[in-house]
C-alpha cells in the first residue's frame, strides 16, 4: 500500500486503472469483515424475512410467497395490545433507565476524580451477574416471600403478603430499567469522559455557571452517547423475554414471549418470525429516530 | 548612552517597586487588579508544593509576566488567580476582594488557555458570543459586538466556521476576541504562543502587545520565553521551584539579577564563585577581580555578562584587564563566542574580530559596574 502511494506521489496523478485497482484492493482487505457481517448479521435476517412471507401448513412451512402472517397479526387484538404493551414498557423502562444512568455517570465523571474507574466498575459490575440472576433477585426481593413483603408486613403496614409487586406491569418495567442502566451508563460514561477537563473551565472562565455549563458545553457534546445509550436499552428490553416470564405474569406479558410461543408450542414459524421482523423493525425505527441526534459536527481534542 | 538610559529606567522601577509594598503596609489596596499574599499551592498527594510562599501585586492596565523553566509553577499560579485551583496556603484578592473561594464564574477575570478550549460544538461566532451569553446581554446587542470582536483579530470572514477548521494561529485570534468580549479586568494567557510557530508567534506578540494598548485590560502573561517575556512587560517574575526569584522591570531584570538563576535563566552569563579579600577588592579562585563596590558576605557570586566585556585596545583603561588562552571558538554569524581560561576560571567573552581562533592569547576586561552580586540560589 504505501508503496503505491508512494509512487502516486511522484508521478503527481493517479491513473484511473490504479485507481481502480486501488478499490479492489480495498476491498479485498476488508473482505474477511464483510464475510463475518454477511453469516453473523446479514444472513439471519434475510431468513427471518424469508420466513415471515412463507406459508404456515399445520406446522410445516410450505415456500409460497404470502403476507397473510402480517395481515393476521395486524388483525389481531392480542397483538395489537402486547406491540402497545411492549412499546411503552420498553420506552417508559429505557427513559427511566436513561435518567438515572447519566447523571449518575455524570457525577462520577467530574466529581471522583481520580477514582472514578474504580467507581464506574462498581457500578457496571451487575453486568457481569449472569441474567438469570439478576432476575431471580428480583423475585426474592418482590415476591409473596419476598424481602419487600416481610418488611412491609414485619412494619405492620400490611396484614399479609402481597402479590402486587410482582407479576405485574410495574414489576417488568423496574426489572427491565435495572437491566438496561449499566449499559447506558458505560455508553454515557464514555462520552463524558472523553470531554476535557478544560471545556468545563473554559466554560467557567467565561461566565458559565455550573448549570450553564452542563446545558451548553457538556450536554451537547455528550448527547450522542447518551442517543446511544438510549437506543441499545431500547433494543435490549423490546425484544427481552425472560424478565416479562420471570416477573411480569399475564399483564407483564411482552412480545418477546409470543415469539418464543410461536416458534416453540404453537409451531408456527413463519408467524413468529413476522413478529420477529416487527421487533428488529421497531428497533430500527427508535436507532433511525435516535441517529438524529447522534450528529455532531464537532472534533474533541 | 544606552548605559545611561538602562540606569534611569531601573531608577524609576525601584521607585515603582517600593510604591505597592509601602502601600500594602499601611493597608491600603486599592489600585491593586490581583494580590497574591502568601499563597503556597501543594496538590494532593504531593510532597513539594507547586507555588511556595509567593507575593504578587498587579496593578491596573499592566503587562505583567511570569517567566519560568517547566514545571515552575506558572500554570498553577494562574489557575489559582483563575479560580480553577485553591491555595493550599495565602489568599488571592482580586480588586481589592478577598476572592480566594470565589468560583471561576464570578470572577471578573479571563483566560486564554494554553490549548485555546474552544468549544468545538460551537461555530466562532457561538464561541465568542458565549461570555456574552452567560452574563445576560440582550441577544441583539450581542451580534455586533461579536463582529466588532473578531474584526479586532481579523476573523471577521471565519465567523460561521468550526474550531477544527481553523489553523493554529486563527484559533488563537478566536481564544482571544473570546476572551477580551466582555471587557474583563483582568487577561491571562497561560502561553499563548507556544503551540505557533516563530513567524506566527511574532506576529501574534505585536497584535497582543496593540490589543493590551486599546483595550487597557491588565495582562498577566505566563511564558518560559524569555524574550517574550523581555519584550512584552512592564513588569516581570522569574520563577523558580514554585518561588518568585526576582520581580521587577525587564530592565532591571536584565542589567540587575537578583539571583544567580535569574542571571543565567536571562540571557548568556558567566558567574564567578568569589571570595572577599578586602576593601572592594574579591577573588574568583586564583584571579584578583575589582568590584564597584564593597560586598556585604565573605563569599558571593558575581555575573558578568558576555556584552560588557571588552576586548583589545577598549579595556585598556579599564580596572579588571586580563590576558587570557582562548580555549574554543564557536561561530555565531555576526560575531564570536569565545570561552577563554584565566587562571583557573573560564569566561565567555564576544568578539567581532574573526581571526581569533583556540591557543591565541586575548586581552579583555569589564568595568566593575557592568558586574551584579547575585544571591546563591539553593539548588
Ligand atoms: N494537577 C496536578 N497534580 C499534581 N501535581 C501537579 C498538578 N499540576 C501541576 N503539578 C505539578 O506542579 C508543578 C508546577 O506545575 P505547573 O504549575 O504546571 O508549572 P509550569 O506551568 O510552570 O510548567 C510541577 O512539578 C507539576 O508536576
Ligand atoms: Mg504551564
Amino acid at each position: 500500500m504505501s508503496t503505491i502511494t508512494g509512487e502516486q506521489a511522484a508521478a503527481g496523478e493517479v491513473t484511473s486503472p490504479n485507481r481502480l485497482w486501488q478499490s479492489i484492493k480495498k476491498f479485498l482487505a476488508l473482505s474477511p469483515a464483510l464475510v463475518w457481517i454477511f453469516v453473523l448479521v446479514l444472513l439471519p435476517n434475510i431468513f427471518l424475512i424469508l420466513y415471515s412471507v412463507w406459508e404456515n401448513d399445520l406446522g410445516t412451512i410450505s415456500q409460497n410467497w404470502t403476507l397473510d402472517n402480517y395481515s393476521s397479526l395486524f388483525q389481531s387484538e392480542v397483538f395489537k395490545t402486547l406491540l402497545k404493551r411492549t412499546l411503552i414498557i420498553s420506552l417508559v423502562s429505557t427513559t427511566i433507565a436513561t435518567l438515572i444512568a447519566y447523571p449518575l455517570a455524570y457525577v462520577v465523571v467530574t466529581k471522583f476524580g481520580r477514582y472514578k474507574t474504580i467507581a464506574a466498575l462498581l457500578i457496571i459490575i451487575p453486568l457481569w451477574v449472569s441474567y438469570l440472576m439478576r432476575v431471580f433477585a428480583w423475585k426474592i426481593i418482590l415476591g409473596e416471600e419476598g424481602v419487600l413483603n416481610g418488611m412491609l408486613m414485619s412494619l405492620g403496614i400490611t396484614d399479609k403478603p402481597s402479590e402486587a409487586f410482582l407479576y405485574s406491569t410495574t414489576t417488568v418495567i423496574v426489572a427491565l430499567t435495572y437491566v438496561a442502566i449499566p449499559y447506558i451508563f458505560l455508553s454515557t460514561y464514555t462520552a463524558l469522559d472523553r470531554i476535557p477537563r478544560h471545556y468545563y473551565e473554559a466554560s467557567s472562565d467565561c461566565g458559565a455557571s455550573p448549570w450553564g455549563t452542563f446545558r451548553n458545553v457538556i450536554w451537547p457534546l455528550s448527547r450522542p452517547g447518551v442517543a446511544v445509550g438510549f437506543a441499545i436499552g431500547f433494543v435490549l428490553t423490546f425484544g427481552d423475554y425472560v424478565t416479562p416470564a420471570m416477573v411480569g405474569g399475564l399483564e407483564g406479558t411482552m412480545l418477546g414471549s409470543i415469539v418464543l410461543q410461536e416458534f416453540g408450542n404453537a409451531n408456527n414459524w413463519p408467524m413468529g418470525a413476522g413478529i420477529g421482523v416487527v421487533i428488529a423493525g421497531a428497533g430500527l425505527l427508535v436507532l433511525a429516530v435516535v441517529s438524529l441526534f447522534t450528529r455532531l459536527d464537532a472534533r474533541i481534542e | 548612552m544606552a548605559e545611561e538610559r538602562e540606569e534611569t529606567e531601573l531608577n524609576t522601577a525601584t521607585t515603582e517597586r517600593q510604591e505597592p509594598s509601602a502601600r500594602a503596609a499601611t493597608g491600603e489596596s486599592a489600585a491593586a487588579v490581583v494580590e497574591l499574599v502568601g499563597v503556597t499551592k501543594t496538590y494532593p498527594g504531593e510532597e513539594e508544593s507547586a507555588v511556595a510562599d509567593v507575593d504578587l501585586r498587579i496593578r491596573e492596565g499592566e503587562f505583567f509576566s511570569i517567566l519560568g523553566s517547566s514545571g515552575s509553577g506558572k500554570t498553577t499560579t494562574l489557575r489559582m488567580i483563575a479560580g480553577f485551583e485553591q491555595p493550599t496556603i495565602g489568599r488571592v484578592f482580586l480588586d481589592g476582594n478577598d476572592a480566594t473561594d470565589v468560583p471561576p464564574y464570578r470572577r471578573d477575570v479571563s483566560t486564554v488557555f494554553q490549548n485555546y478550549a474552544l468549544f468545538p460544538h460551537m461555530k466562532v461566532q457561538a464561541n465568542v458570543a458565549y461570555p456574552l451569553k452567560m452574563s445576560g446581554v440582550p441577544r441583539r446587542e450581542i451580534g455586533p459586538r461579536v463582529k466588532e470582536a473578531l474584526e479586532r483579530v481579523s476573523m471577521a470572514e471565519y465567523a460561521k466556521r468550526l474550531p477544527h477548521q481553523l489553523s493554529g494561529g486563527q484559533r488563537q485570534r478566536v481564544a482571544l476576541a473570546r476572551a477580551l468580549i466582555r471587557g474583563p479586568r483582568l487577561l491571562l494567557l497561560d502561553e499563548p504562543l507556544g503551540a505557533l510557530d516563530l513567524k506566527l508567534r511574532e506576529e501574534m506578540l505585536f497584535v497582543l502587545k496593540r490589543l493590551q494598548r486599546e483595550v487597557g485590560i491588565t495582562f498577566i502573561y505566563v511564558t518560559h520565553d524569555q524574550g517574550e517575556a523581555l519584550a512584552m512587560s512592564d513588569l516581570m517574575a522569574v520563577m523558580n521551584k514554585g518561588r518568585i526569584e526576582q520581580l521587577a522591570t525587564p530592565a532591571e531584570i536584565y542589567a540587575k539579577p537578583a539571583t544567580s538563576f535569574v542571571a543565567g535563566f536571562i540571557g548568556k552569563t558567566n558567574l564567578l564563585s568569589c571570595r572577599h579579600v578586602e576593601g572592594n577588592r574579591a577573588e574568583a579562585g586564583s584571579v584578583p577581580l575589582i568590584l564597584a563596590e564593597d560586598p556585604k558576605q565573605s563569599q558571593f557570586t558575581l555575573s558578568v555578562r558576555p556584552e560588557s566585556i571588552l576586548i583589545g585596545t577598549d579595556c585598556h583603561s579599564l580596572p579588571n584587564r586580563f590576558v587570557a588562552e582562548v580555549s574554543e571558538v564557536l561561530f555565531l554569524g555576526h560575531e564570536r563566542e569565545v570561552l577563554a581560561k584565566i587562571g583557573d576560571q573560564r569566561l565567555m567573552v564576544r568578539s567581532q574580530d574573526l581571526t581569533v581562533g583556540p591557543g591565541d592569547t586575548i586581552e579583555f576586561g569589564w568595568d566593575p559596574k557592568e558586574a551584579v552580586i547575585v544571591e546563591a540560589t539553593g539548588g
